[in-house]
């Protein structure tokens, strides 16, 4: 099984994907120059480099890089709950994201500085995960409630919240039974682990190509529009 | 394989699940955005085709109105002021009991001239329809063909009296104007009766004429081909306004036109 994904694709797989969100948000706020998607382009290029770090330390198996995570997650909260909140409108939908991506990255201050949480702490995760979908699903809400007459493939922020619907949605299951797998699983077992890892992997970089093929996109459509 | 390791493929089984419907969800989404997009335009498509026809309703009814005051002037106004001034030239001052009748018969002329223009006056607004409502304006109409003689009239009005949507009084007006003019032009008729019925449910106008009446069969499966454009007009604006319109004709016997307007709370009673 463990030849399905050589280990370069399996561990670099996932910094490459923010680097490509990076570049997609990068691009995004040099034709429409907003606050949000300035903040997200530097918080995946932070994810480049915690995340790169983490799969470099995993390397050797006797390197511990759960707190990289428990750093990037906790940057994921404030982040990405920032986002939601400038993308949705309605007053009551970015009350429920403060409160919701408030309590996730006060959950994460717990697990950096008083759990100090050895393993993946899957629990906290697929709380995150979750508040994500839940941001995602408001989103979508209020795109169905408001209709406006331009062409919504031409909304940037529909390409980004589509991916994380994606890769938030289909990776929940993986991140909450996660530590029961690191828990009952063996040394001998591990590649299974990785097989997991690797879905959730592969998942993230497909919503990373769809956001930024989105961009490219909507960039083609305003220089040529047909 | 143990069990342990069995577990992995479930899970990845279900995360692919939940792929699969967080794709679906979004494929739903942007097929349900699309469609809304789609029913807001042919909504104000709607709108503006609603707006246009309201306006060359307007521009009719104005035309409409100017041809009557210019036959009312010329008919009676006109007729009425000449036989006064006829009076006037062949008033002798010696013939003292010829001359109070003549001034007598042209008080009476010059009086009505002045009530007919009044009449008149009003009716050069271009929102008479809506200032008069439509019960009033029907009955002027009434009352200008009535003054013709050529036509016996009748005007009836059924139930307690309410007030419609200004445009959709408007709308109606005009077809029931147009009615009057092809009972004029086309229907040979002596007899022309209106009925308005102000029922809560349904508002209703009813115009029949004892004319030569046609061949309406073809009317029923909304062919208004060889009855020119005034039919498919009348058509055409009864339905912008969700209103029913049918034509009933029997030749040799008259045609009776209906125009029903189903209530739905936005009536206000007089």
């Amino acid at each position: 099984m463990n030849d399905l994904f050589s280990p370069i694709i399996k561990d670099f797989l996932e910094p490459f994907s923010y680097l490509i969100y990076s570049v997609a948000f990068l691009l995004a706020q040099r034709n429409h120059r907003s606050v949000h998607q300035r903040l997200l382009c530097a918080y995946y290029f932070a994810g480049v480099l915690l995340i790169g770090y983490a799969s470099i330390l995993s390397q050797d198996l006797a390197n511990n890089n759960n707190w990289l995570y428990n750093i990037f997650y906790f940057l994921s909260a404030i982040f990405i709950g920032y986002y939601f909140r400038s993308v949705l409108y309605k007053k009551s939908n970015k009350n429920a994201v403060v409160v919701l991506f408030s309590a996730a990255g006060l959950l994460y201050l717990y697990v950096i500085f008083v759990d100090r949480y050895r393993y993946f702490n899957s629990y906290t995760a697929a709380f995150l995960f979750l508040c994500i979908v839940i941001g995602c699903l408001l989103f979508f809400h209020e795109m169905l409630t408001t209709p406006k007459e331009d062409n919504i493939l031409m909304n940037f922020d529909l390409w980004v919240v589509c991916g994380y619907f994606m890769y938030f949605l289909g990776g929940f299951f993986i991140i909450l039974t996660y530590k029961y797998f690191t828990d009952t699983f063996t040394y001998d077992h591990r590649a299974f682990l990785g097989q997991l890892w690797s879905l959730l992997n592969a998942l993230l970089l497909f919503t990373s190509i769809l956001t930024l093929s989105g961009q490219l996109w909507i960039a083609h459509r305003k220089k040529f529009p047909s | 394989m143990d069990s342990t390791s069995k577990e992995v493929p479930i899970i990845i089984i279900a995360s692919l699940f939940f792929i699969i419907v967080a794709v679906g969800i979004i494929f739903l989404i942007l097929v349900y955005q699309k469609k809304q997009l789609q029913y807001i335009n042919e909504k104000a498509q709607m709108r503006i085709y609603f707006d246009n026809e309201l306006y060359e309703t307007q521009q009719e009814i104005q035309e409409q109105t100017l041809k009557n005051i210019s036959q009312e002037i010329h008919d009676n106004i006109g007729q009425g002021l000449s036989l006064a001034k006829l009076n006037i030239n062949t008033m002798d001052a010696q013939d003292t009991g010829g001359l109070q009748d003549k001034i007598s018969a042209s008080k009476h002329l010059i009086t009505k001239a002045i009530q007919d223009l009044r009449a008149l006056s009003k009716s050069l607004n271009t929102d008479y329809v809506t200032d008069l409502g439509l019960v009033r304006a029907v009955e002027y109409e009434l009352e200008m063909i009535q003054k013709s003689g050529s036509y016996l009239v009748r005007f009836d009005v059924n139930g307690q009296l309410y007030r419609l949507d200004s445009k959709k009084e408007l709308i109606i007006f005009r077809i029931v104007q147009e009615v009057l003019h092809n009972i004029i032009r086309h229907a040979e008729a002596t007899a022309i009766e209106v009925l308005i019925v102000f029922d809560p449910k349904t508002f209703t106008v009813q115009v029949s004429d004892n004319g030569k009446g046609f061949d309406a069969s073809q009317l029923g499966t909304k062919n208004y081909e060889g009855f020119g454009l005034g039919l498919r007009n009348m058509h055409n604006r009864a339905r912008i306004i969700d209103a029913g319109f049918q034509i009933t004709s029997t030749i040799g016997k008259g045609t009776t036109v209906i125009v029903s307007l189903e209530q739905k709370n936005e009536t206000s009673k007089i």
